[in-house]
Parts: C-alpha cells; structure tokens; sequence
C-alpha cells in the first residue's frame, strides 16, 4: 500500500515538473487523458500553496487573480510545449507581479520558454499582414467582377479570425490552418479546466459540511462524557 | 400466413427488377443519408393503400425500408394469383445462388430460400442502419455507378482510351472485390445486433441484388467514362488526410458536383494527358488495396503535385495550394464542429468560427466565474494536496484508496515539524515538495516583499497541518490540537 502511493506521487511529481513530457490528448476521441487532468490538478494545487491562497489576508479580487493564475499555469505546464501554452506563458508573464510566481513554478524552464516565442511573435504577423494586403490589393485589380457574397463571406471569416486570435493565447502569430489546431486544443484543455475546477470546489464544499459536522461530534461526545 | 409470404418474395423479385431503375436515386440517397428517401420512391401512390397495415408495426419510422416496400407492394399488386408466388420463387431462387462470392459466409440461409417464411413483418430499422453501412462500404463502387449513370447520355463522347481501358477494369474489379469484401463483413456484424434471423436472409437477398445489380453497371460502363469518373474520383479523393467515411461521403459530394459540372465538359477534360491519369490510377488502386493512412497520405501527397484543377478554377499553383490548404482547414473545422457542442448541424466557416469563439469565450467566463466561487469558499478552507489527489485516485481507479494506506503518510509530515531538517527518513514526496519550495523561495526570492516571506515560511508547517487535519477519518488527538491552532497561524 505504501509503496503504490508513493509511486503515484512520484510519477505525479516526476509528470508535473517535467514540463516537456507530453501528456497528449488523444484528438480523435477528444478526450484528455487522465494523466493530464491529474497532473493538472497537482499543478493547480501546488501552485495555491505557492502562492499561499489559503492566507486570510488576502483580498478576494488578490485570491481570486491569484487561482486564476495557478489554474492558468497549471493548464500550461500539463499540457507541455505547445504554441498557445508558450503564448499563455509569455501573455501572464508580461505582468510584473506574475512573474515571481511563475519562476517560483516553472523554475529554469521559465526562462527558456519566455526565449522561444517573443523572437517570432511579432515579426511573423507584420509580414503576414503585409503579404495579405498586397495580395488584397492585386486581386482587386485583376478580379473586380468577383461576385460580392464571396467578399463578403471572405471578410466575414477574416473577422472572427482576427477575433480568434484575440481570445486564443499566442494566436497572433498563427496562420489558419495551426490556429484551428491550437484552437482545438485549447478548448480541449480549457474544458478539463473548468471541469477541475468544478470538482474540486465541490469537494472543497461537501468536505466544509463535513467538518463542520464532524466539529460538533466530539463536542457533543464530550458533553455526554462529561455528564 | 399465405399472403406474408407473397409479399415477401414479391418484395425480392421486384426489388431486383426496380433496382436497376431507381437505384442511382437510391444510392444517391444513401450516401448523403436524408430521410428525404420517403420522396425517391417511384410508387408513392400505390402505396398509399398498402402502406398501412406494414404502418402498425412501430418500426416504420425508417424512411429507406419505405423506399422499397412500396415499390414492392407495387409489384404485387400486380401480379395475380399464386401462380406469380412460383415463379417468385423461382427468380429468388436464380438470384443468390449467382453471387456466391458475397454470400458464401451465409450459406447456409440462402441454401433454403424457400424454405423461410418471415412471418412478422421486417424490423425496419435495423434494416435501414444495415443498408446505410452497406451502402457506405460500398458507396465507392456506388458513386462510381452513380457516375456512370450521370454519364451514361453521354456516352457517344467516349474516346477511345484503350490502353487505360484494361487499368480501369482491373482497379474496378478490385473495387468490386473490395466492397463485396467488405460487404460480407459489415453483414455477419449486421446480423450479431438483429434478433430475427429471418430477416437476416431477406438482407441477403436484398444485398445480393445490390451486389449483383451494381457488378452490373461497373461492368457495362466501359473505357473513357470510367477513365473520366476515376480520375475525378481521385482528383476527389486525393484531398489529403482524410478519415473513413466522412472522407468518402465528402470526396464523393464532391465529386458529385464535379460531375455535375463536368457532364457535357467530359471530353475535352478526357483529352487531357494519359500519364497523368495513369498516375492517378495507380494512386486510386493502391489507395483501394492499402486503405493505409499512410497510403492515403503518400497517395495525397501525389496528389498534390498532380491535383487537378476544377472546371472554372486557375491552374495556378498559387490557387491549387489554396486549395490543399482550405481542405486541411475544412478538416479541422470537422473536428472543432465534433468538439463544439451544437455545432454537427452548422455549415460554413463564417458560423462554425462564431461559434467556436462563444464557445471559447464563454469557457473563459466559466474559469472566472469558477476561480471567484473558489476564492469565495477558500478562507475557511484549505487546499489540502493529498486529500484532493486521493479523491482523484479513487475516481480514476475506481477503487477506494485505503485511508490507512492514507495516514501513514500522513504521518510523515508530523515527524516533519519536530525534524525541521532536510534529512529525513522515508519522507513523503509531499514534504520533500513542500521543502524544494521552501529552498527555492529561500534562495530565488531573497529580495521578495517581507509580505510573503513570512506566509512562506509559515506555511510549511502550516501545511502540515492542513494535511493532519483532512484525515477525518482517523482520529488522531494531535489533529484536533492542530485545527484548534490553526486559527494562530494566520495572523502575521
């Protein structure tokens, strides 16, 4: 018995700070796996008691930041190197108070990951951009007699792209085609997320019934004791 | 009795002889799989009358059976008398035993046709989810047939393509072979979720006839249609990286409005080079043969250089990737509408892309909303690693994690405190955590805010005792000593 738990929080450790191991979904069935959710949930956990959530002292906008935060990076570190994890990281990272809590969690990685995205990041969209409007604008001198639900239909879909984009973490620098993918897989992640979270508030709520009615068990028996 | 019988056998002698006909509507009608079948019937009149007594059975919501039976009620009606009912017989009789390819793996159902009386009427839905899989596995050769049938008025426009005339037919038994192969696997594994067995031979026959009529149309269409329908067939097909039936439902719309389109347009597109459509059908039967996803991605691959424009379409390279890009992009987007909820009916990117951003938006929201509720509860509450990792275990192994398995870890972490040292004897992973922690902070963090020092430095053995206190189950005096200290420990 000891043994088998050992081994589960040694494996559990050993997956949850290894960031580059793949704890994969499996996209045909789309569904993470449970070694994901687990090493989530261990991340998430580790990162409240790093950055101290259960204190009293902190105000609630402080803790709920603060379980957004890990929840964030736990996500990010179970998921290991993808392009919107990298992008994530790199977006919580520019905010000056986060980053202590980000070393704190990520340790020597953290580094090496703040490297990898910022040198392409912003270069790749601006040509991107720049290709597109030149193409733009060569096809509307050749073809000016494109039918106009085409145009339309085409904007349209440049629009929620650019919107996509926003909301996906590190979509910026994505063509189509990986920002679809990424996107596949954010939302996978994001669902194990909120499903986490779910759980463990529910836990955390029967288990405050619980000792509250525990609490006044041994009062109760000692009452009757003293009597 | 007597007159079930007489449907019955009515229902397969016209079946085969109504095949021909209507079977190009049918087909068509199973590949995209509408209930719009109920229209395709060439006898809705007729059936009005005798559709009601096979009405009373529950099972007739299947619009594909009602395909048939009308058309065979048809029949019947007008053959008279039971002379009809012999020669019914007879014709049943003639048919399987010409297909033994197919039915050799239920040979001994078809061996007494005459023999069996389906008393009851069909189970109709089990009958149409059979057809729809036959009619799947065997929507390749079907699509094929449907082409040739497209193409059949326009048949005095066949070239003389002698030489991958012979390729043709080859690759076209092959598909043959393949599907009656298929066939009579996807029909043992249709018949191990029918209760009836006697409807189980009906099936066969039907699917005998199927066989039968569409080994018919592959063989008469000859030559230049066939070279015309494979080469669309794999400019079809070649879009990359398909999966299964979806890939050959979309391939094969595909096609079909490339057929559509190319209808009168066949011969100047049949003049176009033979190599390239030799290549094509090398990558076709290898395609058939491997059914590899390997295979299909060389085969694409191939494909991408000899990818042929469609009609009103530039022969750029630019708009030919586009193309392959957009394909990949669909593909994708096939996966996101399976993931989105609510979005199998939506078609277009525009709106399949708003309702992935809802989708991701209001997950978003959930997390917000989810982390206040959290930092709502938590101030009375602590997050107690192992427990919650325990309540995990227990769910994913499905067996209860033995507290007292449980509390001797728990017991690690109370020889901890008095210790307040890194060595430490068989210490839990817990505790060595929380003490790289400790280490880490003590060393990164030299320079943080005194705020957060002390919490930290507070917090270890405070997270002992969170961790003693979520043992309720064992009763340890030291535990209750704990929660009673705990309230100190906040104050900083």
């Amino acid at each position: 018995m000891l043994s088998r738990t050992h081994f589960i929080y040694i494996s559990a450790c050993v997956a949850a700070f290894s960031p580059s191991c793949l704890l994969s979904f499996s996209v045909a069935a789309m569904q993470v796996t449970e070694a994901f959710k687990h090493a989530f949930l261990k991340q998430m956990l580790l990162g409240f008691q790093a950055s101290a959530v259960s204190t009293n002292s902190m105000g609630f906008q402080e803790r709920k930041n603060a379980i957004k935060l890990s929840a964030d990076v736990a996500m990010a570190v179970a998921r290991g190197s993808r392009k919107w994890t990298r992008g994530l990281i790199a977006g919580l990272s520019e905010e000056q108070q986060n980053r202590s809590f980000l070393q704190l969690i990520l340790g020597e990685q953290y580094e090496r990951r703040l490297m990898k995205p910022c040198y392409s990041s912003w270069k790749i969209p601006r040509c991107r951009k720049i290709v597109r409007r030149s193409l733009r604008v060569c096809c509307r001198r050749q073809k000016k007699k494109k039918n106009q639900s085409g145009v339309l239909a085409r904007t349209l879909v440049e629009k929620r792209t650019q919107q996509l984009k926003r909301l996906v973490p590190g979509g910026e620098s994505m063509d189509g085609f990986s920002l679809l993918d990424e996107t596949l897989d954010y939302v996978l992640s994001l669902r194990a997320q909120v499903d986490l979270m779910q759980s463990l508030l529910t836990t955390v709520e029967s288990s405050k019934l619980r000792s509250h009615s525990k609490r006044t068990l041994p009062e109760r028996k000692a009452s009757y004791v003293g009597k | 009795m007597e007159m079930n019988e007489d449907r019955k056998f009515g229902l397969e002698k016209s079946h085969g002889d109504h095949l021909n006909n209507h079977s190009s509507g049918v087909s068509a009608d199973w590949q995209f799989n509408t209930p719009a079948m109920s229209a395709a019937p060439p006898h809705p009149s007729t059936a009005a009358s005798l559709v009601p007594p096979l009405t009373s059975s529950p099972l007739l919501s299947a619009p594909v059976p009602e395909a048939f039976v009308p058309g065979l009620w048809n029949y019947h009606t007008m053959s008279v008398g039971g002379s009809n009912i012999q020669n019914t017989t007879s014709a049943i009789g003639s048919i399987p035993i010409g297909r033994p390819v197919a039915m050799s793996s239920k040979g001994m159902l078809l061996s007494t046709p005459p023999v069996i009386f389906p008393p009851s009427l069909p189970h109709f839905p089990a009958d149409s989810g059979f057809i729809e899989r036959a009619a799947r596995f065997s929507c390749l050769s079907g699509s094929s047939f449907m082409d040739m049938n497209l193409l059949r008025p326009s048949q005095s426009v066949a070239p003389a393509r002698k030489a991958s005339k012979v390729v043709m037919e080859t690759q076209v038994q092959n598909t043959e072979l393949s599907m009656t192969g298929d066939k009579a696997v996807s029909l043992p594994a249709a018949y191990g979720s029918i209760d009836q067995s006697r409807m189980d031979t009906q099936r066969d026959r039907r699917s005998s006839h199927i066989s039968n009529s569409e080994s018919q149309e592959t063989n008469f269409c000859e030559g230049g249609q066939e070279g015309n329908v494979d080469s669309s067939d794999v400019a079809g097909n070649s879009s990359p990286s398909d999966l299964g039936a979806n890939k050959r439902k979309r391939t094969i719309r595909d096609m079909e409005k490339d057929q559509v389109q190319r209808g009168p347009q066949s011969s100047s597109e049949a003049t176009k080079d033979d190599t390239e459509t030799k290549h094509k059908v090398e990558q076709n039967s290898s395609k058939h043969g491997g059914k590899n996803g390997k295979d299909n991605s060389e085969a694409a691959k191939e494909g991408y250089v000899h990818v042929r424009a469609r009609r009103g379409q530039a022969t750029n390279s630019h708009s030919l990737a586009e193309r392959v890009r957009r394909e990949k992009i669909s593909e994708r987007m096939k996966y996101l509408q399976e993931l989105v909820p609510g979005c199998s009916k939506v078609t277009g990117k525009a709106v399949m892309l708003d309702e992935i951003i809802n989708y991701v938006q209001s997950l978003q929201r959930q997390v917000e909303f989810l982390s206040m509720k959290l930092s709502a509860v938590n101030p009375q509450l602590d997050f107690s690693v192992e427990r919650l990792l325990a309540k995990n275990l227990r769910h994913s192994h499905g067996s209860p994690l033995s507290i007292a398995g449980f509390s001797q870890e728990m017991s690690y972490p109370q020889v901890y405190p008095s210790q307040q040292g890194l060595g430490h004897a068989g210490g839990s992973t817990m505790v060595n955590l929380s003490d790289t922690y400790r280490r880490t902070m003590n060393t990164q963090l030299p320079t943080m805010s005194g705020y957060k020092e002390p919490s930290m430095q507070m917090h270890n053995p405070w997270n002992e005792e969170i961790i003693m206190q979520m043992d309720y189950d064992a009763n340890h005096p030291p535990n209750a000593q704990e929660i009673n200290r705990k309230p100190d420990g906040f104050t900083i």
